[in-house]
């Protein structure tokens, strides 16, 4: 569909407020929040996905499209939950406890959200115990932690700890993620996943969920 | 005696880990009480030439420094790195707000006086200054995020807040080289971030203002994987390159004119921080075989070594290029 292509393109250049015109336009065109969904919003993402993968855009970039990404979902959100299109699951994401770096973080949040995920950011700088509320208090599939610091990974088994402690270890699958973090590391702290960027962040948790 | 002439007693084999912080270790000091006291810091790195003989000394790496000394807020712990805690300039009213120091009036006092020592005491080495790159420092005024986005969305602004720094950086810089030291190392660990075009606009062109405005051999390290910028980081023409352990400089050499040094590029975490001491004497013989035919290398670490780095690790480099140098 037209509409749909150009959405995604001007996702793409990150042109935000006219994804959200866009979007508004094709809702009123009749198109399915779903399909303004997929085959705009998330197929513009993915595009991106790759193409950062693939050096072919940089940050800057992704950063901008995801910026735009966020003035669909502005749009589009209340209407796909009225419409009952429910997300694949829920991911509760963030930055470990004395780390601050949050660019590789909010990436792959927002790739999250492209695949079809709700994702609850608590930000940088997580302690465990807020880790471990968060899980309570609502129900969550996936808790996703980055740390781009060798200080500050060895605290994400702290905090896998914590949840194990607190008895949710078996209702969450945990992955984790970040410059120094390794498919080994994350083996060894007992997590149930590691991607190495953005765009198998998402393709992770689908798998971790057996979705697609 | 200036830069060259000095390297060029020391033999074919150079090595210069950009070590500062693990320094500490030998003189039982905080990272604060170094960052805070020039005297202190100038005994760690005294003590740690002592220990290692390295072919080029450097301060402890700050990147907060210059931030301090335009007035943003810096949090302090006392074993860990300095790091800046608010990120105000949004625009350009807030730029305005900003004025160009004394450096001599702020912290940056610190490493003018380390550097004076420095270069007084080692005569036999040169003592090489560290700065912040310009888009690493309008990162942590603007934010590095906004500032990323800003390439695109805000150029003017950002070119803006770029040149202001940039002249802040080049006033630093001159008193640096006013106290004594014989070459400067540019950090600029957001550059990588950068598409090689961006890298261009908007640190390249005013590193090469640097460059031109200082006069002596300047260097310039960008963490990260810096592959695909290499010939624009050329294009500053600064005199040599300081690549971290995601490059492959082996296989990159055959593209940097030989009379550019090359700085690297061992893991400074995995490997020489918390590697065992195989993993070094391994990756270092690699990296003299793989670099042999540049007498442009110098083996360092790819990025700056952790503070509770393994002291046996660092001495690994040293022996493994005292082996070399014995065989010549
Ligand atoms: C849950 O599942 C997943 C799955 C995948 C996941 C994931 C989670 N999380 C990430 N991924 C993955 O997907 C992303 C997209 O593909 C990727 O995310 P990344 O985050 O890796 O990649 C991003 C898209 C882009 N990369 C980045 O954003 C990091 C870039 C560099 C330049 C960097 C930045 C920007 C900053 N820094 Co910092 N910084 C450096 C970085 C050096 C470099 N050039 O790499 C690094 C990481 N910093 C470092 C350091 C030491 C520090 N930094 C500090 C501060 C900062 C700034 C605040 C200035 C800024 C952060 C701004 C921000 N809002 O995030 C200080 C610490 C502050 C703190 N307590 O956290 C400070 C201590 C001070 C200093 N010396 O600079 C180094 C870490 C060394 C180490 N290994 O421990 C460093 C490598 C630079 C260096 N060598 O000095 C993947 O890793």
């Amino acid at each position: 569909m037209e509409i749909l292509k150009k959405i995604s393109e001007n996702l793409q250049t990150g042109n935000a407020p006219k994804v959200g015109e866009l979007v508004n336009k094709a809702l009123q065109q009749g198109v399915s929040p779903k399909d303004i969904l997929e085959g705009g919003l998330i197929d513009g993402m993915n595009t991106i996905g790759v193409k950062f993968k693939n050096n072919e855009v940089y940050v800057p970039e992704v950063l901008i499209a995801a910026r735009a990404m966020h003035a669909g979902m502005d749009v589009l959100k209340p209407i796909l939950s009225d419409s009952g299109v429910e997300p694949l699951g829920k991911v509760i994401i963030g930055t470990v406890k004395g780390d601050l770096h949050d660019i590789g973080k909010n990436l792959v949040k927002m790739m999250m959200e492209g695949a079809g995920f709700e994702v609850i950011d608590l930000g940088v700088d997580v302690a465990a115990d807020k880790f471990v509320e968060a899980v309570k208090e609502s129900k969550t599939d996936i808790l996703a932690m980055s740390a781009l610091l060798t200080t500050t990974m060895p605290y994400m088994r702290t905090v896998i700890e914590a949840i194990e402690k607190a008895g949710l270890r078996g209702q969450v699958k945990i992955m984790v993620g970040g410059a120094p973090i390794t498919d080994n590391f994350a083996k060894e702290i007992n997590a149930d996943g590691y991607a190495p960027d953005a765009a198998s962040a998402a393709e992770k948790c689908k798998e971790l969920l057996k979705v697609s | 005696m200036d830069f060259y002439k000095k390297l060029s007693n020391r033999g074919t084999v150079l090595v210069a880990p950009l070590m500062g912080l693990p320094g500490i270790q030998l003189t039982k000091t905080t990272i604060k009480e170094n960052l805070e006291n020039a005297e202190i810091q100038f005994q760690t790195i005294k003590k740690l030439k002592g220990k290692f003989n390295p072919d080029i000394v450097f301060p402890l790496m700050d990147l907060s420094v210059e931030a301090e000394a335009l007035g943003l807020k810096i949090k302090k712990p006392d074993n860990e790195s300095f790091t800046v805690e608010e990120h105000p300039i949004k625009n350009i009213s807030d730029l305005k707000q900003l004025s160009i120091p004394d450096p001599k009036s702020t912290r940056l006092a610190v490493f003018l006086e380390t550097v004076k020592k420095m270069s007084r005491e080692f005569t036999d080495i040169p003592s090489v200054a560290y700065t912040i790159g310009p888009y690493s420092l309008a990162g942590l005024l603007s934010g590095t995020e906004n500032t990323a986005m800003n390439t695109v969305m805000q150029p003017e602004f950002l070119h803006e807040t770029l040149k202001f720094v940039t002249e802040l950086i080049n006033v630093y810089g001159k008193a640096l080289i006013e106290a004594g030291a014989e070459g400067i190392c540019i950090l600029e660990p957001a550059g990588s971030l950068l598409s090689p075009q961006m890298f261009e606009e908007f640190s390249g062109n005013y590193i090469k203002q640097l460059k031109q405005s200082w006069k002596l051999p300047v260097f310039l390290h960008i963490c990260g994987n810096t592959t695909n910028i290499i010939p624009k980081m050329l294009e500053t023409a600064c005199d040599g390159l300081s690549l971290d352990s995601a490059v492959d400089i082996i296989n990159m050499k055959q593209n940097i004119p030989e009379n550019i040094l090359i700085f690297g590029n061992i893991n400074p975490v995995a490997t020489i921080a918390y590697g065992s001491r195989e993993d070094v004497e391994r990756e270092a013989t690699a990296l003299i075989e793989g670099m042999r035919h540049g007498k442009n290398y110098v083996l360092s670490s790819g990025c700056d070594i952790p503070a509770d780095a393994k002291l046996d690790n660092i001495q690994a480099m040293f022996d493994i290029a005292e082996k070399y140098k014995m065989g010549e």
